[in-house]
């Protein structure tokens, strides 16, 4: 089989090779699965560039985090698959290959529908129900505020808050996506701003001045800053990513003046907290939305497993350059 | 009688003026104070010049955020206190003029001692309590708090009421000059920074023997917030109060996203009814009084010489070596 091989840290053109390894043989307890779809994040590019706190174990390693794919093979004592079964892999199951071979007892049952969006379920759906769940008690009628709303987890976080009769007020740096987002369910999408009193400005309007208690920072940097601004004293800031690259930012005047906390957040963390029960049956919903349409994302562009380099340069940009999730086909 | 009034947002001497005012009356339940030392903070700088999050007021208003003085005249019904008694000021009541009429109920009462040492007690001291109290309450004697900008005055107060309750202190320094002085106030520990977050949080596991840090005190901002996350264990706290480098407050994703550092800002807003506040005034003022909590003094001006003072409020380091006090009646 064919898969992509990580063996060094850097330009992911220069440390990810497409190489043929033997075809894997399920032990007992484990099966193959044929990847249709496997999903690259922001995570999987640090990785390759071995960015400091995303140096990964061991290398040689297959890469991918996540993905969906048939079942080709059962090992000895699986019973709960059978050859044909559509799969999701569990975490960090090396997907950018065209075959994985992993234990049956974490995979799960996925559902009919498109591959390619179904692919992004694991990491970005669990991040979207922990972040809705773990950091602030929001009722019906309550508003929440993110910035890179245009994000998968921020479109994902959109669909899941207005399930619950939550509100969100999303921040967007380009008008072009305003509209997509409304079609979603978005309460409100206000453009970025520089200027964090001028940004909270545009959100208490969109807000028509309702308590914030909660406020989704995945840019970082300076936008951390304006994110404590938006949200109302005594608010919780919660940074989940670091699309800007930069550490984040918060002026002491929020801090001080309005109590501000400010927390980091890792899907780990958050599942920790879950027995694997509770896990399965947030996925089991999420697929189905997912399945059903409820929850999309925009595709910025699917390639085949010949064309990683593409699909990783495609990945690591942002903006105009990538409206949306990059996705590999492994068996394309 | 004078006072200093503000009547824009801008640079101090561009802004401010030393102004002659109707002498103030006490109306009932009031009483009238003579201000005797008025502490100055970088506060009083940042309200002036307007900075962002700091232009909540309207003009003209008077400077000074707080400050002690003795009761010269009674409102009608004043019984808490008669003439000659010594008061804290109420915060934010513009202490930088040499008399003000205030509610009496709004007034901590004053021990005797140098007036200079008490006009601190309000504002760094109730914030050093808070810190220690609230903040750290989590901690058992044997344990450590972590603080950068450790020679201030409220960092010189932590250390003494850390010490107090057991609790050692690990503190990042600016200049090697300042370790001595520490030491001699019970800091257990005192780091100089080094400028790279990597390189101080070795220092400081050094100093504390790798023992797991849960708490930091920033009031420096910028990559001393930061410094201080570093230093942390997972689930850690990094409590902000001041942003002596006027720079934001930084977290890197690393602390946050791996170690769950979790970064809160500070408030003075603690949960203390006024009376449990009387209560902690007069322990910090019999503290002070007696010197065992003591802040480093750098120059004491009358109103005349306020823009002098400004400025000098203005500087940092070796050009400042402590605290600003205002004694608007020479």
């Amino acid at each position: 089989m064919r898969a992509l091989q990580q063996i060094g840290y850097g330009n992911p053109a220069d440390v990810v090779a497409l190489v043929t390894l033997p075809d894997p043989t399920p032990q007992a307890g484990e099966i193959v699965i044929r990847m249709e779809a496997a999903a690259i994040h922001l995570a999987d590019i640090k990785n390759f560039t071995g960015e400091r706190d995303f140096r990964v174990k061991a290398l040689p390693r297959i890469p991918g985090y996540e993905g969906i794919g048939r079942v080709t093979q059962v090992g000895a004592g699986v019973t709960q698959f059978k050859v044909g079964d559509r799969v999701f892999p569990w975490w960090g199951a090396g997907t950018f290959a065209e075959l994985v071979c992993t234990p049956a007892n974490k995979v799960m049952p996925a559902p009919e529908g498109d591959a390619v969006q179904l692919s992004l379920m694991l990491v970005n759906g669990m991040t979207s129900v922990i972040l809705l769940e773990d950091f602030a008690e929001l009722q019906p009628g309550d508003w929440l505020v993110q910035n890179g709303a245009n994000s998968n987890c921020a479109r994902y976080i959109i669909v899941l808050a207005r399930e619950r009769g939550v509100r969100t007020c999303n921040i967007v740096r380009r008008p072009e996506v305003v509209d997509d987002l409304k079609a979603l369910g978005a309460d409100a999408v206000i453009l970025d701003s520089d200027d964090p009193f001028e940004l909270a400005e545009r959100v208490r309007a969109a807000t028509h001045g309702a308590t914030l208690k909660l406020g989704l920072d995945m840019v970082a940097g300076a936008a951390s800053g304006r994110m404590a601004r938006c949200v109302s004293d005594g608010g919780i800031v919660v940074n989940y990513g670091f699309m800007s690259g930069q550490p984040s930012q918060i002026p002491f005047h929020d801090m001080f003046q309005k109590e501000i906390t400010f927390v980091g957040m890792s899907a780990g963390r958050g599942m920790a907290k879950r027995n694997m029960n509770e896990l399965r049956a947030i996925y089991t919903k999420l697929a189905a939305m997912i399945a059903k349409g409820d929850m999309r994302t925009a595709i910025a562009g699917t390639y085949p497993l010949d064309r990683a380099a593409d699909a990783f340069r495609h990945a690591a940009s942002t903006g105009a350059e990538r409206d949306g999730k990059v996705i590999l086909l492994p068996n394309a | 009688m004078k006072a200093l009034q503000q009547n824009a947002y801008g640079a101090p001497a561009d802004v401010t003026a030393l102004v002659d005012l109707p002498e103030p009356v006490a109306k009932a339940g009031e009483i009238l104070v003579e201000v005797e030392a008025a502490a100055m903070h970088l506060a009083d700088l940042k309200f002036i010049n307007g900075d962002a999050g700091f232009r909540y007021f309207t003009f003209p208003r008077i400077c000074g955020h707080e400050g002690i003085g003795y009761v010269i005249k009674l409102g009608d019904g004043v019984t808490d206190y008669k003439v000659g008694d010594r008061v804290f000021l109420p915060i934010g009541s513009g202490t930088f003029r040499q008399r003000l009429a205030v509610p009496a109920a709004d007034c901590p009462p004053a021990t005797a001692g140098d007036a200079k040492q008490l006009a601190l007690t309000v504002i760094n001291g109730m914030t050093a309590v808070i810190l220690v109290d609230d903040y750290a309450a989590a901690l058992k004697p044997g344990d450590w708090i972590l603080q950068n900008g450790a020679n201030s005055s409220c960092g010189r107060y932590i250390i003494k009421l850390a010490h107090d309750k057991g609790l050692r202190t690990c503190n990042i320094v600016r200049r090697a000059s300042l370790i001595p002085e520490l030491k001699a106030l019970d800091a257990d520990q005192v780091i100089v920074e080094t400028g790279d977050p990597d390189k101080t949080a070795e220092l400081v596991k050094a100093a504390t023997g790798g023992v797991e840090l849960s708490i930091g005190f920033d009031c420096v901002a910028s990559t001393g917030t930061e410094t201080i996350g570093r230093c942390l264990v997972r689930d850690g706290t990094i409590v902000n109060y001041g942003y002596m480098t006027g720079k934001n407050c930084e977290v890197s994703f690393q602390d946050l996203f791996r170690k769950h550092v979790k970064l809160v800002g500070m408030s003075m807003q603690s949960p203390r009814t006024k009376d449990q506040r009387k209560v902690v005034y007069a322990k910090l003022a019999a503290m002070i009084a007696k010197g065992d909590l003591k802040a480093k003094i750098a120059a004491t001006y009358t109103l005349d010489q306020i823009q002098v003072a400004l400025a000098h409020q203005a500087k940092t380091g070796d050009d400042r070596q402590g605290k600003i006090i205002i004694l608007p009646n020479g």
